[in-house]
C-alpha cells in the first residue's frame, strides 16, 4: 500500500469524525444558539488528531522511506482536513492568522520527524530504525496529548 | 421630580462662544426592570452649529446617534437605554470635544408600579409581597412607548391623563394596547371609550376603577388573572424560515468532499492525484463561505380573539452570515420595540432621531451564528369569526366580517383542518375526518397554543415585501350549541 494512500485514509477518518463531531454539535443548536463554541472545540480537536497522526506517520515512514514521500505522506495527513478548516474558521473565533501559524507548526512537526526518523535509519539502519522510530513518534505523539489534556474543555459540547 | 439630571457644565472645554451643556435624564427617574427598555432624554446646548455624536453604552449593546445643532439653539433627543447597571453616555460635540455622562440606571428588584395619580400616596397592596411604587406626577410619565417597558404596571387618573401633552398621551395609548397592565382611577366616560378601544388583549389588562383603594385592588386582581399567554421567543424563531439551509449545503459538500478524496486515495497512482482533490475541496468550500452572504429572515406570530379589536404580536429576525464579521441590517418599519432576544449579544444600534427608531443594527455573525433580534407590539384587527360544532359530524365555520379570509387552517382538538378562501359572511362545513398532523413549524405552534376544549383559525399575514414569514392566531370563542 502506497504511502500518501495510507495517509489520504488518515487524513479522511481525522475529516469525518471531526467534521460530524461538529455537525451534530450545531444541529442541536437552539433557534438562535451559537456555533462558536463547537467550531472552537472542534478545531482544536482537529489541529490535535492531526498532530497526533503525523507525528506518529512522518517517523514511521521517515524510516522507511525517503525524506520526500514520508513529509508528503505528512503533508497529505495535514492538508486533507483543510476543508473542514476553512469551514471552522468560518463559524469559530478563531484568526486567519493564527490557523496558518498552526498549519504551519503541524508542517513542520512532519519535517522535523520525518528528518529524525531518516537520520536515525542512516545511523541504526532501516530494519532497527524503524521499531525504534514508530515507537519515538508514539512517545511524541502521547507528549502531544498529554500537553493538551488539562484543556480539553472543549469536549463538554459533545452531543 | 423624580428625574435624575446630571448637569455638565464644568468638566467641558471652553470653545468658542462658550461651554456646550447637556442635560440627560431617565424615565420613571432611572427605575427600571433589569433587562427592561427605558428611555432617555438628552438636551443639548451647544456654543456652535454641527453635527453631533451621541452613543450609549449599555453592557455588550451600543446605541449611537445624531442631531445637527444650531448655535445657541437647544436640541432635544430621546432615545432608547436596556436597563443595566453600567449604562453611560458619550456626547461627541461639534468641535471634536467628548463628554461622558454615566446613567444612573436603578435596577428594582420587586414589580415596578408607576402610580400617577392625585392620591397623597398609594395604599398598600392588600395581597401579595409589597411593589416597587414609584409617585409621580404627570410630567413623569413616559414620553415614548418604548419607555413603558421599563415597568410593570401603571395606576392614573382622569385629571392625569387631561394634563398629558400628545407625545405622552400617544405613549400611554401605545403601552395599553401593548396589553400593559394598568389601573384609571375616576375617568371620564369619553377617555374610558378611547382607552377600551386602544387597548390589547381585549381589555384584559385594563381596570377603571373609582377610588385608590380600589385601584390597589384592582391592580393585584389583575395580577392574579396572570400575564397573557405569549410564546417564547424561541417558539417564534422557530416559525422563521431557517437559515439552517446552510447546514445542509455544509453537510453536502463536506460529504461530496469526503468522497472525492477517499477515491482519490483509492484510484490515484501519485500524489498530485490527491493533492488536486484537497485542493478542489478547499476552494470550493471557501468560495461558499465567501459567497453566502448574510441577512437577516423575519418571522411574526400574532395572536388575537375573533372578537377582539387588536392583535399581539411577537417577531423574531435571524441574522444569519456565512464567515466572521459584522452584519448590518436594517429594522422593519412597521415592527416595534427592536431588543437583542439574547441579553448577552453584542449589539450596534442606529437610532434615527427624525424617525425616532431604531433604524439599523450591526452585530457580529458566523458561520452557524445567528444573532436574534425581538420585537414585540400591537396592530389592529377585525376578524370576527364563529365555529359550530356537528355531533360527531363537521365542523361549521363562518366568517362573520365583511372581509374575506385567504386559506388557512382551524386549530382545534390537537388537529388542524385546512379551508380554503372565505368570503365575507361565508360558512364551510368542514369534515372532521380531515385533520391533519401539522405540516409546518407555524401550524405547530398553532396547535401547541390552542389548548384542549379552544379552537384558533391560524391565517397567514400579509407580509411587506423582503420579510419572510407572518402568522395570524385568532382564537374562536366558545363553540355555539351543536346544529341539529
Amino acid at each position: 500500500v502506497s504511502a500518501w494512500r495510507v495517509a489520504s485514509g488518515i487524513a479522511l477518518a481525522i475529516m469525518v469524525v471531526v467534521g460530524a463531531w461538529w455537525l451534530a454539535a450545531v444541529s442541536g443548536l437552539a433557534a438562535y444558539g451559537d456555533g462558536g463554541s463547537a467550531a472552537n472545540g472542534a478545531t482544536k480537536a482537529l489541529w490535535l488528531l492531526r498532530g497526533i497522526a503525523v507525528t506518529i506517520l512522518a517517523f514511521r515512514l521517515g524510516a522507511l522511506l525517503p525524506l520526500r514521500q514520508a513529509v508528503v505522506a505528512g503533508g497529505i495527513v495535514i492538508a486533507g482536513s483543510w476543508p473542514l478548516l476553512v469551514l471552522l474558521w468560518a463559524a469559530g473565533a478563531m484568526t486567519a492568522g493564527t490557523a496558518l501559524r498552526l498549519e504551519a507548526a503541524l508542517a513542520l512537526i512532519a519535517v522535523a520527524a520525518a528528518s529524525c526518523a531518516g537520520a536515525l535509519a542512516r545511523w541504526l539502519g532501516r530494519t532497527a530504525a524503524v521499531p525504534v522510530a514508530t515507537a519515538s513518534g508514539g512517545c511524541l505523539a502521547a507528549l502531544l496529548l498529554s500537553r493538551s489534556w488539562p484543556d480539553l474543555s472543549w469536549l463538554g459540547w459533545l452531543p | 421630580v423624580p428625574r435624575i439630571v446630571i448637569l455638565a457644565l464644568a468638566s467641558l472645554p471652553a470653545v468658542a462662544g462658550g461651554a456646550p451643556s447637556a442635560e440627560v435624564s431617565l424615565a420613571w427617574g432611572g427605575w427600571s426592570r433589569g433587562g427592561r427598555t427605558t428611555w432617555a432624554d438628552v438636551r443639548l446646548l451647544p456654543p456652535g452649529a454641527g453635527p453631533v455624536q451621541l452613543r450609549v453604552t449599555s453592557g455588550p449593546e451600543t446605541t449611537h446617534a445624531g442631531a445637527s445643532l444650531a448655535a445657541g439653539t437647544p436640541a432635544h433627543l430621546g432615545l432608547p437605554v436596556r436597563a443595566r447597571d453600567a449604562a453611560s453616555i458619550e456626547v461627541r460635540w461639534p468641535g471634536g470635544e467628548v463628554t461622558v455622562f454615566p446613567l444612573d440606571v436603578k435596577l428594582a428588584e420587586r414589580p415596578l408600579v408607576a402610580w400617577a395619580a392625585d392620591a397623597a400616596s398609594p395604599p398598600a397592596s392588600p395581597d401579595g409581597p409589597p411593589d416597587h411604587v414609584l409617585t409621580i406626577g404627570p410630567e413623569a410619565l413616559a414620553p415614548a412607548v418604548a419607555a413603558y417597558d421599563a415597568i410593570d404596571a401603571l395606576v392614573t387618573d382622569g385629571a392625569t391623563i387631561a394634563s398629558l401633552d400628545e407625545t405622552r398621551l400617544g405613549a400611554l395609548l401605545g403601552y395599553v394596547g401593548n396589553c400593559g397592565l394598568a389601573v384609571f382611577i375616576a375617568l371620564p366616560a369619553a377617555a374610558r371609550t378611547v382607552l377600551d378601544q386602544s387597548a390589547g388583549c381585549g381589555g384584559e389588562r385594563l381596570r377603571f376603577v373609582s377610588d385608590a383603594t380600589a385601584a390597589a385592588r384592582a391592580l393585584d386582581d389583575l395580577r392574579a388573572a396572570g400575564s397573557p399567554r405569549e410564546p417564547p421567543a424561541s417558539a417564534v424563531a422557530r416559525v422563521v424560515p431557517s437559515p439552517r439551509d446552510n447546514w445542509r449545503i455544509v453537510v453536502l459538500l463536506l460529504a461530496a468532499y469526503a468522497g472525492a478524496l477517499g477515491w482519490a486515495g483509492l484510484v490515484a497512482s501519485r500524489p498530485a492525484g490527491i493533492a488536486m482533490a484537497i485542493a478542489a475541496g478547499t476552494a470550493v468550500i471557501a468560495t461558499f463561505v465567501a459567497v453566502a452572504g448574510s441577512g437577516a429572515l423575519l418571522g411574526v406570530w400574532a395572536e388575537s380573539s375573533s372578537d377582539g379589536r387588536m392583535a399581539r404580536y411577537r417577531a423574531v429576525a435571524l441574522v444569519h452570515g456565512s464567515r466572521p464579521g459584522l452584519a448590518t441590517v436594517p429594522m422593519p418599519a412597521y415592527l416595534g420595540a427592536p431588543a437583542m432576544c439574547r441579553d448577552d449579544a453584542v449589539a450596534d444600534w442606529y437610532w434615527n432621531a427624525q424617525t425616532g427608531r431604531l433604524e439599523r443594527l450591526r452585530v457580529p455573525v458566523a458561520l452557524f451564528a445567528s444573532p436574534a433580534v425581538c420585537f414585540s407590539g400591537h396592530f389592529a384587527v377585525l376578524r370576527p369569526a364563529r365555529l359550530d360544532r356537528g355531533r360527531g359530524t363537521d365542523l361549521r365555520l363562518t366568517n362573520l366580517g365583511d372581509g374575506g379570509w385567504r386559506d388557512g387552517g382551524l386549530a382545534v382538538d390537537g388537529r388542524l383542518f385546512p379551508f380554503p378562501a372565505l368570503a365575507a359572511r361565508q360558512s364551510i362545513d368542514i369534515a372532521r375526518g380531515a385533520g391533519q398532523a401539522p405540516a409546518s413549524p407555524a401550524e405547530a405552534l398553532a396547535l401547541q397554543r390552542v389548548g384542549p376544549g379552544e379552537a384558533g383559525l391560524l391565517l397567514a399575514l400579509d407580509m411587506p415585501e423582503g420579510a419572510s414569514e407572518g402568522w395570524l392566531l385568532l382564537r374562536i370563542a366558545a363553540p355555539a350549541e351543536p346544529r341539529t
